[in-house]
């Protein structure tokens, strides 16, 4: 049932809207130009598209986000992983949005002679917008309530044997290495192309270089502290993006291990039912939270972490 | 690194700190040249006063496990992995001679024996 339901929300309800876009197409042939309006400046509608063109550019889109969408979260249900309805809701939204902008279109070109004098642009903004807002949301609605992830026994968690009245606290960090070295690397490199190429231009090379330095240093090191407060991991050198995860929506912790492909790669990732905190593949301290989302951070001992988080989760329940 | 204290337990808070230190370095989960966290955040997180936690990574250096450097803060030495397991074999073996009953002078007797 659950995944006749998925399937309505991410595939039908866009396939739909993108019915009802081409249907409507067919219907206003006769009253439509064949350049519709496809933007509008300040001044009015700038710029005006093929009808033909914008229609298979958006139908098609359109296509590919619903079948990309209905695929993922079919995977990701296959997998047993967690299928939030506000993501399934993002997904029909995202699908019917191209559909929405060419009803838009359609209609503010309607019995008119050209597109430059097409309708206002609010008129058309509103329509794109409310349908498909209006589609996300029948998609949330259609996909039901988020079944809670199942939260393990406390005896398969692993723990790190706090006794009662005792006070922790656990500070640690995962760093790969070779991407802070290849920050210095790739100044080294930049120093050596100055020096024996006379004719390199100093500024374009360098604001590349500073790009690449700040990448690397903002993803290089994640950083966690586990104590009474809570649940802090850190990104980067400059410990940028943070979050801190307090108890009370704490379900459990736990390791997991992350290959180099999942979470689709380093950095701060955000996917279906999860938020990753990934420098390295390899172990990760995983917390499950009450809503079932589950945050990941790449470090090392995580274990240890993991298990005075379940502690201290344990100590905070009556 | 875990760090762990009980502030109903006899021992001064300070040594439970560098107690915690002591067990991490002789588990191997501090290498050489890493730095241990900064006193005030232990300090915060613990709920403790900073110059306790400045207290236990004194005692620390003191017994040769970690260098306190002006920028880089508290960093585990060279020879803390087999330093730290040291501290912690002659701890048990403190222990165990109290438990049995002897002293202080006997068990440098025994020591001696075996070290010669």
């Amino acid at each position: 049932m659950r995944t006749a339901r998925l399937t309505l929300a991410t595939a039908g309800i866009p396939f739909v809207v993108l019915a009802v876009a081409y249907v409507l197409r067919t219907a206003w042939a006769g009253r439509l130009p064949d350049t519709i309006v496809s933007h509008w400046g300040t001044g009015g509608p700038d710029r005006g598209t093929a009808l033909t063109s914008m229609t298979a550019w958006t139908l098609g889109l359109g296509a590919a986000a619903a079948v990309v969408a209905t695929v993922t979260a079919l995977v990701m249900r296959h997998r047993g992983a967690f299928v939030p309805r506000t993501a399934i809701g993002f997904a029909a939204w995202l699908a019917t949005l191209p559909a929405g902008v060419l009803i838009a279109s359609m209609w503010a070109t309607l019995d008119v002679a050209s597109w430059q004098q097409a309708r206002s642009a609010w008129g058309a903004v509103t329509l794109a917008i409310g349908l498909s807002v209006a589609a996300g949301a029948l998609a949330t609605l259609l996909t039901g309530p988020t079944p809670r992830a199942a939260i393990p026994e406390p005896r398969d968690l692993p723990s790190a044997g706090l006794a009662p009245g005792e006070r922790a606290v656990w500070i640690g960090a995962g760093t790969n290495y070779p991407m802070a070295f290849a920050g210095i690397g790739v100044i080294g490199l930049f120093l050596v192309l100055q020096l024996s190429l006379d004719d390199l231009d100093v500024m374009p090379h360098a604001l590349i270089l500073i790009v690449a330095v700040l990448a690397l240093a903002a993803t290089c090191r994640v950083r966690a502290r586990v104590d009474a407060t809570g649940v802090t991991l850190t990104l980067g050198l400059f410990r940028f993006p943070h979050r801190t995860l307090t108890f009370d929506e704490i379900a459990s912790a736990h390791v997991e291990q992350m290959s180099v492909w999942s979470a689709g790669g380093y950095g701060l990732r955000r996917g279906f039912g999860y938020t990753a905190f990934k420098v390295r593949a390899g172990e990760a301290l995983a917390v499950t939270l009450t809503s079932g989302h589950v945050v990941k951070a790449t470090v090392d001992d995580a274990e240890r972490a993991a298990g005075l988080v379940n502690d201290l989760v344990a100590a905070e329940r009556p | 690194m875990l760090i762990r204290i009980d502030p109903a337990s006899t021992a001064a808070l300070f040594e439970q700190v560098a107690a915690s230190v002591r067990r991490a370095l002789a588990a191997g989960d501090l290498a050489p040249g890493q730095q241990l966290p900064p006193a005030r955040e232990v300090a915060t997180s613990l709920d403790i006063n900073v110059h306790t936690v400045l207290r236990a990574y004194g005692v620390l250096r003191d017994e040769g496990l970690i260098e306190l450097r002006r920028r880089r803060g508290a960093v585990v030495t060279g020879a803390a992995d087999t330093r730290a397991r040291l501290n912690t074999l002659a701890g048990e073996l403190a222990d165990e001679a109290r438990r049995v009953g002897v002293d202080l002078d006997e068990l440098t007797e025994i020591v001696k024996e075996k070290f010669a």
